[in-house]
């Protein structure tokens, strides 16, 4: 009788174990991996204005030409750059992720500069960026964090125009492709 | 017969009387351990059940996302059709790569499967900075970070996919941004 009863106790045993032993073993888990380039947000800041620099001009007008990489020019006509005025491009500061296609665009191809409270106007146009024919959109990859590209543009003075000192601002944008 | 002789020989029957008695417990234990012999077959059972495994077949994939704005953007990999979903906050755009869900393969038993994510918030790092990943789903935008499944399938496995969010910040760095969490599964 206790013999049975040893049976039957070991046997009672087994059965309690195997579950115990088998939920320990039947669970898993592994690492699921997750990724993602992120690419900053471009930034773009001005390090200099676009300066057309002062000048005469006579009964025909003329242009001036500020190119971004050739020299600037002041194309035949009446107009005469000023003594030690020195125009320049506008000049701009880019930051923005290495070795991805940004396009900087000029948001208006024609501005109008205003003097005299308004009263006198010119026209600034053909906008290139940072070569002398990128026009107003230009795709540029930068090589390293940090890059600058020059802006150039033309001013239209007519033969008319009223002396006075004019301004304006114009908006460039840039986001990658 | 005389007296004596009576009386002697009532001690031989009292031993008789004793070893009649004995006899009879001697038979009435053989009896009863003989009903107490009887055999009986008890079934043995265990029931042998297939260890669970999980493999993580693909990893998840947010792609190459570009921060069109310096503001605070998220992306959500839809686990059901694998697409990447960006919010309408303009901070983000996708550029390119391949985004993807994750797919888990578990194989075990046809039995209840319980499968959830450690962490329900997880960090990716490009190794000096971080962003956070959030919103897990398995099988479905709102499968939440839990799900119970049935491993039926060809070889006793079944396929999730496992989506989840992407949270970008205000002045996120370019970098390739890598992390994990894991995936269990355990019988229910």
């Amino acid at each position: 009788m206790k013999k049975d009863k040893k049976i039957l106790m070991a046997g009672a045993a087994m059965v309690a174990l195997s579950p115990m032993v088998a939920k320990s073993v039947l669970a898993d888990s592994e690492p699921i991996q997750a990724r993602a380039l992120i690419l900053q947000a471009v930034d773009i800041s001005e390090l200099a204005s676009l300066d057309f620099g002062t000048f005469s001009v006579g009964a025909t007008g003329g242009n001036i030409v500020l190119n971004p990489v050739a020299a600037d020019v002041v194309q035949p006509g009446t107009v005469n750059q000023i003594g030690a005025s020195s125009p320049n491009d506008a000049k701009i500061n880019i930051k923005a992720a290495i070795g991805f296609p940004i396009v900087v665009a000029v948001a208006t191809p024609t501005i109008t500069l205003t003097a005299n409270a308004g009263a006198d106007t010119m026209k600034v146009s053909n906008f290139n960026i940072d070569t002398d024919a990128g026009g107003t959109n230009q795709v540029i990859t930068l090589a390293a964090a940090t890059e600058t590209a020059m802006i150039g543009a033309t001013l239209t003075v007519p033969g008319s125009a009223v002396a006075g000192s004019y301004t304006a601002n114009f908006t460039v944008n840039a986001n990658y492709q | 017969m005389s007296a004596e002789d009576d009386s002697s020989k009532r001690p031989a029957q009292a031993t008789i009387a004793t070893g009649a008695a004995v006899l009879l417990v001697s038979l009435s234990s053989l009896s009863y351990f003989k009903a107490m012999a009887a055999t009986a077959t008890l079934p043995i059972l265990s029931k042998i059940i297939r260890a669970i495994e999980i493999t993580i077949n693909t990893s998840m994939d947010f792609g190459t996302l570009a921060m069109t704005n310096d503001v605070a953007g998220q992306a959500t990999i839809d686990p059901l059709s694998g697409q990447l979903r960006i919010d309408g906050k303009g901070g983000l755009a996708l550029a390119g790569g391949a985004p993807r869900a994750g797919r888990v393969q578990v194989k075990g038993a046809p039995m209840a499967v319980n499968v959830s994510v450690e962490a329900n918030n997880v960090q990716l790092t490009n190794g000096s900075t971080f962003l956070t990943v959030n919103n897990f789903n398995f099988l479905t935008a709102n499968g939440g970070p839990q799900v119970t499944v049935t491993p039926t399938g060809p070889g006793d496995g079944i396929i999730l996919s496992v989506g989840a969010s992407i949270q970008t910040r205000p002045g996120q760095l370019t970098g390739t941004y890598t992390g994990s969490n894991r995936i269990f599964a355990n019988y229910q």
